[in-house]
């Protein structure tokens, strides 16, 4: 993914698009139960992609806005005269809010992507054949059952190649599970090492 | 700045408590004095003092010392240097995805999840 396709304003919208080609090949399922099934959940993973919209569009404002504010607040700063100004005040004041609105939204994004993730296993467990060994009851589940899966007695199943294309990836944002790694904070040596999330600072 | 993941990190978007928030520590691994010879290898890269005015050699949480270190990275001109002070982080801190990273796998992952799904939909439920 580049610059520009990250700073697309338009992300969780183009996925609902392709949930509503799924939910009009469902419409085609024979079986209306099933294809009852297919559009409630799909219809409630769609409902937390425009949350995340909203929440994305909202930091990408705040951001752009900071980026805009940034030269006029150095000047600012590097102006002994000008620093206690009023419209200095009003330049520092807004960084700060925006500051913190930008804080909120990565929290918010972290969530409720947690809540849509959810969702989605909810919307594959009204897919597929539901297999004992896997759990459909939660994200985290779903993720710890396909972790602990043993594929020479079940044979590779859709779900497990799910995981292995994305597992490593969703594994890094089950915020469950960094929860769980953040109760265990005051005592390090208890942190289970296949919890920690890999560190992903970028050159 | 090429890729846009360091942006959290050297601009006015750096949002320590979020970092901290998903920062897990394996505090077992810090060695104060392999610390101190790469803060000295550094030069004036990471401050003397933390954000208390106290010695950050005389702090005994290892937390400031790291997140002081880690916010300092991106001054590390050095190539060598600095991937030696990226691997002492991690060492220590293991942080969570950044928001482009998130979103970057949020949006991958349910596609391909999404694409799956309607495929099963048309192999178990359309086709006969």
């Amino acid at each position: 993914m580049d610059t520009n396709e990250i700073y697309n304003p338009t992300q969780f919208l183009e996925l609902n698009d392709q949930l509503k080609q799924l939910e009009m090949l469902s419409a085609r399922v024979e079986k209306k139960s099933i294809a009852r099934r297919i559009s409630q959940y799909s219809n409630l993973v769609r409902g937390e992609l425009n949350d995340l919209d909203i929440i994305w569009r909202r930091f990408l404002k705040d951001r752009q806005e900071l980026i805009d504010l940034a030269p006029l607040s150095t000047k600012y700063l590097g102006d002994q005269e000008k620093y206690y100004s009023e419209e200095a005040r009003k330049v520092f004041g807004r960084e700060l809010e925006l500051t913190n609105s930008i804080k909120v939204d990565l929290k918010s994004l972290f969530l409720y992507s947690d809540i849509l993730l959810n969702k989605l296993v909810l919307l594959i467990r009204a897919v597929v054949n539901q297999k004992r060994e896997i759990k459909y009851r939660s994200y985290t589940s779903f993720l710890k059952s396909l972790r602990k899966l043993d594929i020479s007695n079940l044979g590779t199943t859709w779900e497990y190649a799910l995981y292995q294309m994305h597992g490593d990836d969703l594994e890094r944002i089950d915020v469950s599970d960094s929860i769980e790694i953040n109760s265990l904070f005051t005592c390090p040596n208890r942190i289970k090492k296949e919890f920690l999330v890999p560190y992903t600072f970028r050159k | 700045m090429s890729e846009p993941y360091q942006e959290g990190i050297s601009r006015s978007v750096y949002l320590p408590e979020i970092s901290i928030d998903h920062t897990s520590w394996a505090l077992d691994e810090f060695d104060l004095e392999k610390f101190m010879a790469l803060v000295r290898e550094l030069g004036d890269i990471v401050p003397e003092r933390d954000k208390y005015g106290r010695p950050i050699d005389q702090v005994s949480d290892p937390r400031p010392k790291v997140e002081a270190l880690f916010v300092n990275l991106h001054r590390i001109k050095n190539p060598d240097l600095r991937e030696r002070a990226e691997d002492f982080v991690r060492s220590i801190g293991l942080k969570s995805p950044d928001i482009y990273y998130l979103v970057k796998i949020l949006k991958e992952s349910s596609r391909n999840i999404i694409n799956s799904l309607s495929e099963q939909i048309e192999k178990s439920f359309l086709r006969k």
